[in-house]
C-alpha cells in the first residue's frame, strides 16, 4: 500500500489502534481545551505565571510528537530534545544573521528537525530498538558538544545566541507572555491534531503492529520502516516547530536547553501521562509542570532530579501512566458491564 | 613531527585503554542480561568520586582502586538486585530498562552534585615520574593505567572462559531459559555480571581521575565515547569492544592533532553511521547468538 493511499485511508478498513477514545471525541476534547486554556491571560494577567504556561505549551508540542515515535512507534528515541534544538537554533541564526522574518525562519525551523530526523532515522531505523537509542543519544551529545564548543560566533557557544525576535514584538511585558502563551497554545492545537489524525489512521494501525508484532507485521507486507520514518520525521518537524517557538519566546538559544536533566523531565513528563495514549502526553505535560513549579520555589537547581525520581517510581509502580491506569479503571467497568450484559441474555 | 605523532598514538592508547574498560561493562551487561545499562556513566563519575574521597583522607591510590571497584561494584548489583530486576522481568522490557537507567544516572549524577558540588577536582596521580624515549615523553602514570586495564580485562576473559561463573553467564547470553533449566542460578549469575561491569566502570573512573579533572557531569561524555564504541564493537561482542575502543581512542587522539578537538566527535560520529550502514552488526559483525 502506498503511503499516499494509506494516509489519505485507502480502502484500508479503519480502526482504532490503541486507547478508549473516538478520534472526533478526542479532536473535539483537544479543542475544548485549548479554547478554555486560551481564556487564561484574561482571568490571571500574571507575566510568571503566563511565561511558565508558555514553556508547558512548548513541552507539549514537543512531547505530543515524542509519543508518537516512542509510543506509538515503539521506537525509543533519545533524539528529540536534539531535533528539538535544531529547530531552536535553525530559527535563530536564521533570524540573528540573516534576518529573516520570524513565520520564515519558524517554517525553516520545522523543516530543518524534519530534515535532520530523516538522516538519523535512515540511518538507524532499519537496526534493533537499541541501536536507534544509542546512536539518537550520541546525536544528542554531539550536538551539544559541537555547539557548545564553538567559539566561532555563529552559533554562540556556550554562551547563547541572541536577541531572537519575538513574533510579534511589543513593549509591554504582560502582552509579550500572553502571546508567546498564545502561539504556544496555538501550536499545540496543530500538532495535537496532527498527531490524533495521524495515529488513527492507517498508518498507525501499522506503526503499532509493527511495535506490537513486527515479524507478523511484516510478513503481512507492512513495511514497517518506512512507517517508522513516517513517524520519526513527524515528530522531528514538530519538535523544530517547538524549537523556533521557544527560540522567539525565550529571546536567547543556549546549548543549556540540551541538558540531560530537561531530556529527563520531557520524559517524565510522558511516562508519567502514559505513552502510546493521545491524552498521556499532554496530562504528563501539565501534572509535571505543576509539580516542577513548586519544587523550584522549595528546592531550587533540584527540579528535574525530583522529575526522574517521578519518573523511576513510574516505571517501577505505575505502568502506562495515568491516562494507562485511568483507561484501565474504564475498561473494567466496561468489561463489568459486558459480563452483566450476556449474564442476563443467558437469563 | 613524528614525535607529535608518536605521543598522540600513545595518548590515544591511554584513551582507548579507558574506553574499554567502561565499555566492556556495557558489553557485558547486553550480552548477558539484554539490558542496554545507560547508569554506566554515573557509575564510572562515582568510581572518580570514590578516588577523590580516599585521596582526601589520605588513602594510598591502590586502596582508592581496590575500595571503587568494591563500593561501585556492590552498587551495581543493588541497582540490578533492586530496580533493573522489578523491569526486566516484564514482557515488553527492553525500552523501560532503557528508560529506567537513563534515569537513575540522572539522579545519580544529582546526587553526586549535591554531594560533592560542581566544581572541577583533581586527584593525585596515582604513580609520579615519567620517562623519555626518543624525545617523547611517557608518564608512568599513563603506562600504569594502560598495565592495569590490559591485566583487568585479561582477568576478566579469563574468568569467562574458564570459572563456572563465565559458563554461567555464557550460557545465559546464548540462551536465558535453556540455562535457567539446566540449574543455573539466573538472578545469582545476572546480578555478579552487573556488580563486576559496575566495578570495571568505578576502575575506570579511578583511573580517569588520574588524568583528567572530575566533575559530576563526565559520566555522559564517557557514556557517549562507550555507546560509540558498543556501536562500532558490535552490542554485547567483548573482543569486538576491545578492538573498537582502542580503534575510537586512537581516531580521537589522531583527528585532534590534525584537525582540532573540536572535530573528533563529529568525525566519529560520522565514522558510526558509516559502519552502521555498511555492517550493521559491528566492526567484528556477527549477528549470530554467539556472545560474550
Amino acid at each position: 500500500m502506498s503511503l499516499v493511499r494509506a494516509i489519505r485511508g485507502g480502502n484500508a478498513t479503519r480502526r482504532r489502534p490503541v486507547g478508549l477514545g473516538s478520534t472526533s471525541f478526542d479532536i473535539t476534547g483537544v479543542v475544548a481545551a485549548v479554547a478554555l486554556a486560551a481564556v487564561v491571560p484574561f482571568l490571571i494577567p500574571s507575566v510568571s505565571l503566563l511565561g511558565v504556561l508558555a514553556v508547558m505549551c512548548i513541552w507539549i508540542v514537543v512531547n505530543i510528537s515524542w509519543n508518537v515515535t516512542l509510543g506509538y512507534a515503539g521506537i525509543l528515541s533519545f533524539g528529540q530534545l536534539a531535533f528539538f534544538g535544531v529547530g531552536a537554533y535553525t530559527s535563530a541564526i536564521l533570524s540573528v544573521h540573516a534576518k529573516l522574518p520570524p513565520w520564515l525562519d519558524t517554517v525553516c525551523a520545522v523543516v530543518a528537525g524534519g530534515a535532520a530526523a530523516l538522516l538519523v532515522g535512515v540511518a538507524v531505523l532499519r537496526l534493533r530498538g537499541v541501536y536507534v537509542a544509542l546512536v539518537t543519544l550520541a546525536f544528542h551529545e554531539l550536538l551539544t558538544t559541537v555547539i557548545g564548543g564553538d567559539y566561532s560566533g555563529f552559533t554562540g557557544g556556550p554562551n547563547g545566541l541572541g536577541p531572537v525576535q519575538p513574533y510579534v514584538p511589543t513593549n509591554n511585558l504582560l502582552i509579550q507572555s500572553a502571546l508567546g502563551y498564545w502561539f504556544g497554545l496555538a501550536a499545540v492545537l496543530v500538532v495535537a491534531i496532527a498527531a490524533i489524525l495521524l495515529v488513527r489512521s492507517p498508518v498507525g494501525l501499522a506503526l503499532v503492529a509493527g511495535r506490537d508484532a513486527e515479524n507478523v507485521a511484516s510478513a503481512r507486507g507492512v513495511r514497517i520502516t518506512r512507517y517508522r520514518l513516517v513517524a520519526f520525521v513527524f515528530s522531528g518537524s514538530a519538535a523544530g516547530l517547538g524549537g523556533a517557538l521557544y527560540g522567539h519566546y525565550n529571546g536567547v538559544v543556549s546549548p543549556q536547553i540540551f541538558s540531560f536533566g530537561i531530556l529527563m523531565m520531557l520524559l517524565a513528563m510522558i511516562i508519567v501521562g502514559g505513552w502510546g495514549t493521545v491524552w498521556g502526553p499532554i496530562v504528563g505535560t501539565v501534572v509535571l509542570t505543576v509539580v516542577v513549579y513548586y519544587v523550584q520555589g522549595v528546592w531550587p537547581d533540584y527540579e528535574n532530579a525530583v522529575a526522574g525520581l517521578i519518573m523511576v517510581v513510574a516505571i517501577l509502580f505505575l505502568r502506562g501512566g495515568l491516562i494507562g491506569a485511568a483507561e484501565g479503571v474504564a475498561a473494567r467497568g466496561k468489561l463489568a458491564r459486558l459480563r452483566r450484559e450476556t449474564a442476563n441474555v443467558e437469563r | 613531527m613524528t614525535k607529535e605523532l608518536i605521543a598522540t598514538l600513545f595518548s590515544g592508547l591511554v584513551l582507548g585503554s579507558l574506553y574499554a574498560l567502561m565499555s566492556m561493562g556495557l558489553a557485558l551487561v547486553w550480552g548477558g542480561l539484554r539490558v542496554l545499562n545507560l547508569a554506566q556513566g554515573t557509575l564510572y563519575m562515582l568510581g572518580a568520586y570514590a578516588a577523590v574521597v580516599a585521596g582526601r583522607n589520605g588513602m594510598p591510590p591502590a586502596i582508592g582502586l581496590l575500595l571503587a571497584f568494591l563500593v561501585i561494584g556492590v552498587l551495581g548489583g543493588l541497582l540490578y538486585a533492586g530496580p533493573v530486576r522489578v523491569v526486566a522481568a516484564r514482557q515488553d522490557h527492553e525500552n523501560a530498562v532503557i528508560l529506567l537507567t537513563f534515569g537513575l544516572a540522572t539522579l545519580g549524577e544529582y546526587a553526586a552534585l549535591a554531594v560533592f558540588g560542581p566544581q572541577p577536582q583533581s586527584v593525585q596521580t596515582l604513580v609520579d615520574g615519567q620517562f623519555t624515549v626518543g624525545g617523547v615523553a611517557f608518564t608512568w602514570n599513563s603506562i600504569m593505567m594502560i598495565l592495569a586495564t590490559v591485566v583487568l580485562l585479561t582477568l576478566l576473559g579469563a574468568a569467562m572462559k574458564w570459572t563456572r561463573f563465565g559458563l554461567a553467564s555464557r550460557a545465559l547470553a546464548q540462551q536465558p531459559d535453556g540455562a535457567q533449566l539446566v540449574g543455573i542460578n539466573r538472578h545469582r549469575t545476572s546480578m555478579l555480571i552487573f556488580a563486576i561491569s559496575s566495578g570495571l566502570a568505578g576502575v575506570g573512573g579511578v583511573l580517569l581521575s588520574s588524568y583528567y579533572f572530575v566533575t559530576p557531569y563526565i559520566g555522559q561524555n564517557y557514556l557517549l565515547l562507550a555507546l560509540i564504541v558498543t556501536i562500532l564493537g558490535g552490542l554485547g561482542s567483548m573482543t569486538g569492544t576491545l578492538y573498537a575502543a582502542f580503534l575510537v581512542g586512537l581516531i580521537q587522539s589522531v583527528s585532534s592533532l590534525y584537525l582540532g578537538t573540536r572535530w573528533s566527535l563529529p568525525i566519529l560520529f560520522a565514522v558510526i553511521i558509516v559502519v552502521l550502514i555498511v555492517r550493521p552488526a559491528g566492526l567484528t559483525g556477527r549477528a549470530t547468538q554467539e556472545r560474550l
